[in-house]
C-alpha cells in the first residue's frame, strides 16, 4: 500500500524530472544557440560569395588616336621673263 | 520500487528537450566556426587574403599631335618630299623640326598592334601621285617585342584596312612605347592649305 510519503517522493521524483532545467536556463541555451547559427549562417555565405562575384579579367582592344598636320604653301612666284 | 518507474518514465520535461536541442546547436556552432571565440582552444590559426588584379588592355598617344612643318614645292620640281624625321626635299621654304607621335601601352597586358590612317594620300595631300608613309620604331628598347612589320622603314599608310605592327607590344614600364613617324611627298599640282589626318592604332590582347 503506497503511503503519504510515498505519494510525495512521486510528486518530487515528477517534479525533478519535468524541471531538471529551468526555464531560464533554456531560454538562455535557446537564445545562444541562434546568435552561434547566425554566425556560422554569416560566416557560410560571406567570404566564398564575395570571392567568387569577382569580375572576370578584362580582356579586350583598346584604341587611340593621333593627328598628323601639315601646310602646303603655295608656290614661289619666279618670273624670269619679263615683258617690256 | 514504483517511484523509481515513475520518475524513469518522466525524466525529460519541455525545457530540458529546448535545453538539449540547444547545447547540441551550441556544440555543432562551435565546430563548423572553429572555437575561434576563446582564443585559447586553437593557439594557432592561418588566415587567407585574396586578391584579384584585373586584366586592362589600354593605349594612349602621349604625344598627340605630329606637325610635319609648312612648305612649298620648289619651281620647276615634280614634288617636295617633307617627313618628321626633319628631312625635306625640293622645298627651299619648307619649316619643320624633327618629331614624332609617341605611343604607350599604358595598361598590364601585352597587346598586339595595329594601325590605320583616315585618309588616303589622295585624299590627305592631292595632286598628281602624291605619298603618304610611316614608320615606327621602339622608343623604349624591345617595347615592340615581336615586329609583323618592318621597324625604321617607310610604309605605305592604309586607310580601309589596318597595318599590323606589332604582334607583342610589352606593357612592361621600361620597355612600352614606341614612336611613329610620317612622311609625305606633296606634288608640284597639290592645293596649297593646312592638312590634319588621324591615326589610329588599335591594341588587343595578345
Amino acid at each position: 500500500m503506497t503511503s503519504k510519503e510515498d505519494y510525495r517522493n512521486i510528486y518530487k521524483a515528477k517534479n525533478i524530472g519535468n524541471n531538471m532545467i529551468g526555464k531560464n536556463v533554456a531560454i538562455a541555451l535557446l537564445i545562444i544557440a541562434l546568435v552561434l547559427v547566425s554566425f556560422s549562417a554569416v560566416d557560410y555565405f560571406s567570404e566564398d560569395d564575395k570571392i567568387s562575384s569577382v569580375k572576370p579579367d578584362f580582356v579586350g582592344n583598346d584604341t587611340g588616336n593621333g593627328k598628323v598636320g601639315v601646310v602646303i604653301l603655295p608656290p614661289a612666284i619666279e618670273d624670269r621673263n619679263n615683258g617690256s | 520500487m514504483a517511484v523509481n518507474k515513475t520518475s524513469a518514465k518522466q525524466s525529460f520535461g519541455k525545457y530540458d528537450i529546448i535545453a538539449s536541442v540547444s547545447v547540441l546547436v551550441i556544440i555543432l556552432s562551435l565546430f563548423y566556426i572553429g572555437f575561434d571565440f576563446t582564443g585559447k582552444v586553437i593557439t594557432t590559426d592561418t588566415a587567407v587574403v585574396n586578391v584579384t588584379i584585373v586584366a586592362n588592355t589600354a593605349i594612349n598617344f602621349t604625344t598627340e599631335y605630329l606637325f610635319l612643318g609648312a612648305g612649298s614645292v620648289d619651281t620647276g620640281k615634280p614634288n617636295a618630299t617633307f617627313d618628321s624625321d626633319g628631312t625635306h626635299t625640293d622645298s627651299s621654304d619648307w619649316s619643320g623640326t624633327p618629331a614624332n607621335l609617341t605611343l604607350e601601352n599604358i595598361g598590364n597586358t601585352n597587346v598586339s598592334l595595329t594601325l590605320s590612317v583616315g585618309k588616303t594620300a589622295a585624299e590627305y595631300i592631292g595632286g598628281t601621285s602624291p605619298a603618304y608613309q610611316f614608320k615606327f620604331g621602339d622608343s623604349e628598347a624591345g617595347s615592340c617585342a615581336t615586329n609583323s612589320s618592318p621597324t625604321g622603314t617607310w610604309l605605305a599608310t592604309t586607310k580601309t584596312s589596318n597595318t599590323s605592327l606589332c604582334s607583342l607590344f610589352l606593357s612592361d614600364n621600361s620597355a612600352d612605347t614606341i614612336n611613329i613617324g610620317v612622311r609625305v611627298v606633296i606634288p608640284q599640282d597639290a592645293v596649297a592649305g593646312t592638312r590634319t589626318d588621324t591615326f589610329t592604332a588599335t591594341a588587343t590582347t595578345a
